[in-house]
């Protein structure tokens, strides 16, 4: 039961993050009914299946925000900002107590009350007047159950509601029949039927058996009587409503003939049985017609029986079938919840197939067997497949972080007293689920940066003659194979003069340095830069810029800032795609491999020794005018052995500059899969990880920015 | 069916109500009298209701007792099928009217031979 619990709160977590989507959205647009529909669904799916699994208090809560949402999806309220505000605390508060195990503690279930009073007050306030929708307070302590025929008017449900729905599909068989005259008071079936296949999934059998010639018609007189098959989760009464105003001028029976509370293949009912459950036949013409080689509908229709009948039981069977097998689609095959461990593992394998069929491809190669070389090949496509769908299963769309932070701007705005629009763009873009999960905290920092120090009060704004109201741009977009995240405000940008005298305040460089443009806005990322102010404002977590820097070089990105005073500034974070495998360019030195990032190689060039001699022992070279200064690897490493006569240059390219890195030999490109460093090296700085080569052999895969400032301290 | 001798084309008008039903099946009996093969063009409805489909599966019913040809012409709009659905006398209405007939529960023909062989698993298979 745990297990269901624990999948329980996973998906009421996911329910609140919509439903907070959605109440952002909603203070855009409070009109927007999609959205309030949206929020009301997130409110009823909570209640309903907190309630299915024992958190009652959940439940109740639950209930009470969802009687005054009704209001709002009928129109009988109209949503404002206070009434935002209080679901957005209602959200928090059921995930309070999701996180307290659904169990309303001392404090807890006093919060509920004083939640509930505020609704009450707020409800109480919109609608002044005879017909004031009173919300019955429901004791947090109070168990509910939300059971089948729930009717509708229990526990202080406004009139009007059409009552809960089940927490699970039912199907209904409805045999409508309208007496001959009820055209008679204005009544149209067919709208009826409409009104039903709206609630779910419909298979309507219309019985014409009575329609007589033209030439004997009375066409004001209603002929036709309905089976309707129903599938849905409404209650009995809820679908017998459908028929309130005609009970005088129709024959109505609601029967619940399948219930599918549970996806377990019930038995499959055979014709015989519903068509002696119709009262059709009775059981033993059933046996008889059965005993017989025909197939049993035709056998009981010549024996007499309508085959309206014979037609509409078939239909049921066929309905009962067919929404058995949707529900088992919907809660089997949707999706399903795999932990991430598992993927991990996964993907470590797939790691692993990769690596072993880079060593099948080279020995195909060198037994320069046809037959091996085929299978080979053939073995590649399917890895390539296979690598490439399970990376796939890990890529997670940004925009559910992105919903996060604009819950982040709304609450710091409010408590900073600015006014701040977030507006985000291309949250469809998928990233490995690893990548976004470590994102979060650095993009924490940088928009509490954005909306704490880069964006003006309202009053200043005005001074300056910008709107009162800052925008924060969040928008994220493919490049290649990295990810570029860019968060962009319109305040009053960074003061080059402040960082730079803080800079030299600190040490951070010599007073007489001359610093780009561009320089000095890199000095926030500095180690030891983050003012007081700063910390004081994530307090508890100590992040400077400097943190974010790291992090995000971590993640084999990098980040760069642009500003211009009055104008505003725009921070870029590059980050890679994935993290367990990535495009290559192996190197050797002395015969062993080192492997680049590809994304980082800007390109390759060669240094024969007339070059290196050049410079008089300066470590640059001229490349195409410009300077470029270069380390040998062979040094960073202590490679011993002879130079070759020409070294290769990976030319890299970081925001710091062009760096040449210096090598003996480039081989090429390659799918590296990187394997962790043992817990001895983890901490090695230049070197991220390694990786296996084809031939078994193991190549170091360095991390390019950390070794451009290791080699080349100072830049001038 | 008599493919040769006289035919009608009749074409309902924007609505087919209840108020319109005795005018209607008044159309529908001369033109069964009259003809050997109607063709109802419904292309022009926009409102329709039960009285309205009452009167064809009536005019079906006489032209089939008298061995003449009823059929439909023209496109079917959007209000007919959505009527016709609601009403379960077609799982899924045609847009084009000469397949109406076929698409129409119990109008072609009466329901018999394909109640007996069907899988269970097939959706939407027509037994009209």
């Amino acid at each position: 039961m745990d297990k269901f619990k624990e999948n329980f709160r996973e998906e009421a977590y996911d329910l609140l993050n919509n439903l907070e989507h959605s109440l952002l959205e909603l203070e855009q647009d409070p009109t927007n009914r999609e959205e309030i529909s949206a929020v009301f669904r997130c409110m009823h799916t909570i209640k309903g299946s907190a309630a299915m699994f024992g958190f009652q208090d959940i439940s109740n809560f639950a209930h009470e925000i969802e009687t005054v949402l009704e209001l709002v999806r009928d129109g009988s309220l109209t949503l404002d900002v206070n009434l935002i505000n209080i679901t957005l605390a209602v959200r928090d508060h059921i995930r309070a107590l999701l996180d307290g195990n659904g169990e309303a503690d001392g404090g807890l279930s006093a919060h509920s009350k004083v939640i509930v009073s505020q609704l009450q007050q707020y409800v109480s306030d919109q609608t002044r007047g005879p017909q004031s929708h009173a919300i019955t307070p429901v004791p947090a302590e109070a168990t509910r159950s939300i059971g089948k025929d729930d009717a509708s008017h229990d526990s202080g449900v406004p009139v009007g509601s059409d009552g809960d729905d089940l927490d699970h599909f039912v199907t209904y068989r409805i045999r409508f029949s309208p007496k001959p005259d009820i055209y008679l008071n204005g009544t149209n079936p067919l709208l009826l039927l409409g009104e039903l296949a709206e609630m779910g999934e419909c298979t309507i059998v219309p019985y014409l058996g009575r329609v007589p010639k033209l030439t004997e018609i009375d066409p004001l007189q209603c002929l036709v009587s309905w089976d309707v098959l129903l599938t849905t989760r409404k209650s009995t009464n809820a679908v017998r409503d459908v028929f309130i105003f005609i009970e005088d001028s129709a024959d109505l029976s609601v029967e619940s003939i399948d219930d599918l509370s549970s996806i377990d293949d019930g038995p499959h009912r055979r014709l015989g049985e519903i068509l002696a459950e119709r009262g059709v036949v009775d059981l033993e013409t059933v046996e008889r017609a059965a005993g017989t080689q025909k197939r049993l509908g035709q056998m009981l229709v010549e024996q007499g029986v309508a085959e309206q009948d014979v037609q509409a039981a078939l239909e049921e069977q066929q309905h009962v079938q067919r929404s058995r097998e949707r529900v088992q689609n919907e809660m089997a095959t949707s999706s399903i919840r795999v932990g991430s461990d598992k993927l991990d593992v996964m993907v470590d394998l797939v790691g692993e197939i990769v690596t072993l069929q880079a060593r099948l491809t080279q020995t195909a190669k060198q037994l320069d067997n046809p037959f091996l070389t085929s299978l080979s090949e053939n073995f590649e496509r399917l890895t390539d497949e296979l690598r490439d769908s399970t990376m796939s299963i890990r890529m997670v769309p940004m925009g559910s972080t992105f919903s996060k932070f604009r819950r982040l701007v709304r609450d710091l705005s409010q408590e900073l007293g600015k006014q701040v629009e977030m507006i985000t763009t291309g949250g469809e873009t998928e990233l490995d689920k690893t990548v976004i999960d470590r994102l979060n905290d650095p993009l924490v920092h940088i928009i509490r940066n954005c909306v704490d120090h880069g964006l003006e009060s309202p009053e200043e704004r005005t001074r300056t003659k910008k709107p009162a109201s800052g925008t924060i741009r969040l928008s994220a977009a493919h490049s290649g194979a990295s990810v570029v995240i860019t968060i962009e405000d319109d305040g009053a940008g960074l003061n080059r003069e402040k960082i730079l005298a803080k800079a030299r305040d600190r040490g951070l460089v010599a007073a007489n340095a001359e610093l780009s443009e561009s320089d000095i806005l890199h000095l926030i990322f500095s180690p030891g830069f983050s003012t007081a102010r700063a910390v004081t404002q994530v307090s508890g977590r100590g992040v400077g810029l400097d943190v974010v820097k790291k992090e995000i070089e971590s993640l084999g990105g990098n980040v760069s800032v642009e500003s211009t005073a009055g104008i505003g500034t725009r921070m870029k974070l590059t980050i890679p795609l994935t993290l367990a495998i990535i495009d290559g360019l192996l190197v050797e030195i002395n015969g062993r491999g080192f492997v680049f990032p590809l994304q980082a190689v800007q390109e390759c060039i060669e240094l024969s020794a007339e070059m290196r001699n050049e410079q008089n022992g300066r470590k640059i070279i001229n490349n195409r005018g410009a300077v470029l200064p270069y380390v040998r690897l062979r040094d960073v490493f202590s490679v011993s052995g002879d130079l070759p006569p020409i070294e290769q240059v990976v030319v890299v390219h970081s925001p710091d500059g062009a760096i040449g890195f210096v090598v003996d030999e480039v081989v090429g490109d390659l799918q590296t899969v990187i394997k962790n460093m043992g817990r001895l090296y983890r901490n090695l700085e230049g070197i991220s990880g390694a990786t296996i080569l084809g031939d078994g052999s193991v190549a170091l895969i360095l991390d390019v920015h950390r070794l451009g400032t290791l080699a080349v301290p100072v830049r001038a | 069916m008599t493919e040769n001798g006289s035919l009608k084309v009749i074409t309902l008008d924007r609505r087919v109500t209840i108020d319109r039903a005795e005018s209607l099946r008044e159309v529908l009996l001369d033109a069964v009298a009259n003809a050997d093969s109607l063709l109802v063009n419904l292309s022009h409805v926009e409102v329709i209701d039960l009285t309205a489909i009452h009167l064809l599966y009536a005019a079906k019913r006489q032209a089939r007792s008298e061995k003449k040809r009823f059929e439909f012409t023209g496109t079917v709009p959007e209000a007919v099928r959505e009527a016709l659905e609601h009403g379960g006398f077609c799982k899924r209405a045609p847009d084009d009217g000469p397949d109406l007939g076929s698409a129409l529960l119990d109008f072609e023909r009466p329901a018999a031979d394909s109640a007996t062989d069907r899988s269970p698993k097939k959706q939407g298979v027509r037994h009209g």
